[in-house]
């Protein structure tokens, strides 16, 4: 179990963990955040040993490349037991990238009460990255000019859906169509 | 051996357990020494005991595997072989494991999540095909395909609805259109109708005393006639009132020229009877010279001579007063036979008028006929003019009945135009909701 992120620890590097096209990396959380399954395909990507992963924080593979807001969206989004999608930059144990087309969605039990989270992930398009960087660049920079993290991804997710609703589509219909 | 499972590592020391053990029972037979046997024996219980932990381990790992793949039997796909810490056949058991409960787990979820986004009306989300394989790849694919021919069906069908719409609308339009201006056209041929009905009635009533004026003309117009005929039985009548007149002046003219004529022979005989009465005078005045002469004899006669002279000079005076008195007949009778000759100009002046009046009359008479005949055609064509106006009332009533049947009706369609748009409004929304 490692309990601080591997940004925490290592400088970003500009090499990539490359993903396979077919493969998926698949992992559960507990309600927390805190991840129960991790299949080997994210073990070998995130560098991870059994062992480390589970019990450890899912946002230890967090990219500081990625903006706050996202993973605002991302867990306002399961709170309301809905399903996301997300394009996220996560870093590796020894601060490699990897990019990824991120699914998450609520398991829940037979009363609809959410048990665990389960997330499914693919390897994007590189036409998809390089549309949704400039995005996330974009946020970032909202990001930074606030003083504390709960202003920034509040503000950074503010400027999203300002600029969903100046495109007239939904955010679900946004990652889909890009 | 570090590649191996720990099932694989109790086997395998299973296996060097038994060498063991056979090796000390060789040992035991060839009477080798005591501690070779006794230390082989220990060895083999040793490498016995070891298999036996990896043993276990193997079984709790394969309990796990059992335990998670009755919690998949259930339906619960939360379930994976976690923290097994095996390698060898049993890590990649519980990873194949692992992968086939991610894959049905993923598809599952894939699934859901896509099918409730149709049941949504929405067809993007489509089943993430990447990493499914053989029979779940199928699945996915097939399930996908059914999403897009879905879409391109709800597409058609809201292109179709759009399209519906579209000419539905126009139509409802035009016709809402059409029921307007007919119920426009409606009002305004009621309202003409109306119109038409008391400018007919005011016509009736105009044509009715029209037709009193044409009656009153027309008894005038015979009172005339008859008055006419009056004054032209008086002017005949005058006419030969004047002739007689004529006539009697004629007669009179002769008489008086008789009278002049009688007075003209009076005059000579009074002439005459002067001179008698002259030398009557003359008698008496030789008498009375006579007498004179003749003394006192004579005396008697002197008286006589003297009342002679005195009746010679009163025949004188009479005679004198007769001529004065036939100069002044002769006078009245010039003066009567001028004014009888005026009369007869002046009979004949007004008989010349008594004529004119009489054409006149005649003139007058066929005026008056004229007249009599004309009101009696504008009688006729107020007649005419009455019995179109009844004509006209009665088609302006029935008009009136039918421009309010047609608003009626405008109006109904209108409703009706309305009534359909919304239907059809409400259809679509319906609709285009599946």
């Amino acid at each position: 179990m490692i309990k601080q992120r591997f940004a925490d620890t290592v400088k970003p590097t500009t090499y990539e963990n490359v993903l396979g096209a077919d493969e998926i990396i698949v992992s559960k959380t507990d309600l927390k955040g805190h991840i129960t399954y991790a299949n080997d395909v994210f073990l070998r990507i995130a560098q991870l040993s059994e062992k480390e992963a589970i019990g450890s924080p899912h946002c230890l593979v967090r990219h500081p490349d990625m903006p706050r807001g996202i993973f605002k969206l991302l867990w306002d989004t399961l709170t309301d037991k809905r399903e996301i999608f997300a394009y996220v930059k996560n870093m590796a144990k020894n601060g490699n990238y990897y990019w990824v087309f991120a699914h998450v969605t609520p398991s829940m039990d037979s009363s609809g009460t959410v048990i665990s989270y389960h997330s499914s992930r693919r390897k994007p398009t590189t036409k998809q990255i390089e549309k949704i960087s400039p995005l996330y660049a974009t946020l970032l920079d909202i990001e930074r000019k606030c003083s504390n993290p709960k202003e920034a991804a509040n503000a950074s997710l503010a400027a999203l859906r300002n600029k969903l609703k100046q495109e007239g589509c939904s955010y679900d219909e946004y990652v889909f169509t890009i | 051996m570090m590649n191996m499972s720990s099932l694989s590592k109790g086997e395998a020391l299973q296996k060097v357990s038994a060498l063991l053990l056979f090796g000390a029972l060789i040992s035991v037979a060839l009477q080798e020494p005591a501690w070779l046997s006794l230390t082989m024996l220990a060895s083999a219980l040793t490498v016995a005991l070891g298999a036996m932990l990896f043993c276990r381990k193997a079984s709790q790992s394969i309990n796990k595997m059992e335990n998670c793949i009755h919690r998949l039997e259930q339906g619960d796909y939360e379930a994976r072989i976690v923290s097994i810490n095996e390698s060898g056949n049993l890590y990649k058991l519980a990873t194949q494991i692992n992968h086939f409960v991610d894959m049905i787990d993923g598809l599952t979820r894939e699934i859901s999540h896509s099918m409730g986004t149709v049941s949504q009306g929405k067809y993007y989300r489509k089943i993430l095909e990447t990493g499914f394989t053989g029979a779940l790849r199928k699945s996915a694919t097939a399930i996908n395909g059914i999403t897009q021919a879905t879409e391109e069906r709800i597409m058609l069908f809201h292109s179709h609805a759009n399209m519906f719409e579209k000419s539905v609308k126009k139509v409802v339009e035009s016709v809402a259109m059409v029921a307007h201006q007919v119920q426009g056209s409606a009002e305004s041929m009621s309202g003409n109708a109306l119109t038409t009905e008391s400018q007919s009635n005011a016509a009736a009533a105009a044509a009715t005393e029209m037709l009193a004026n044409a009656q009153t003309v027309a008894t005038a117009a015979e009172e005339l006639s008859a008055s006419i005929s009056e004054i032209d039985r008086q002017v005949t009548q005058s006419t030969s009132i004047s002739k007689n007149a004529v006539q009697c002046a004629s007669g009179t003219d002769q008489e008086v020229q008789e009278l002049v004529t009688a007075t003209e022979k009076i005059g000579s005989i009074v002439a005459m009877i002067g001179e008698i009465s002259e030398q009557t005078n003359l008698l008496a005045l030789n008498a009375t010279i006579e007498a004179a002469r003749a003394g006192e004899a004579g005396k008697g006669f002197a008286v006589v001579a003297g009342e002679v002279k005195s009746l010679a000079n009163q025949a004188a005076r009479a005679t004198e007063e007769i001529t004065e008195q036939i100069n002044a007949m002769r006078n009245v009778s010039e003066r009567v036979a001028k004014a009888l000759k005026d009369v007869v100009h002046t009979i004949s002046e007004s008989d010349a008028v008594a004529t004119g009046i009489s054409s006149s009359i005649t003139e007058q008479r066929a005026a008056t006929q004229e007249i009599a005949r004309n009101v009696q055609e504008v009688a006729n064509a107020t007649h005419d003019v009455s019995r179109n106006v009844s004509t006209v009332v009665k088609a302006a009533g029935e008009t009136k009945t039918t421009s309010g049947q047609v608003l009626d009706l405008a109006k109904s369609l209108s409703a009706e135009a309305r009534q359909l748009q919304s239907e059809v409004d409400k259809f679509l929304v319906t609709v285009r909701k599946t």
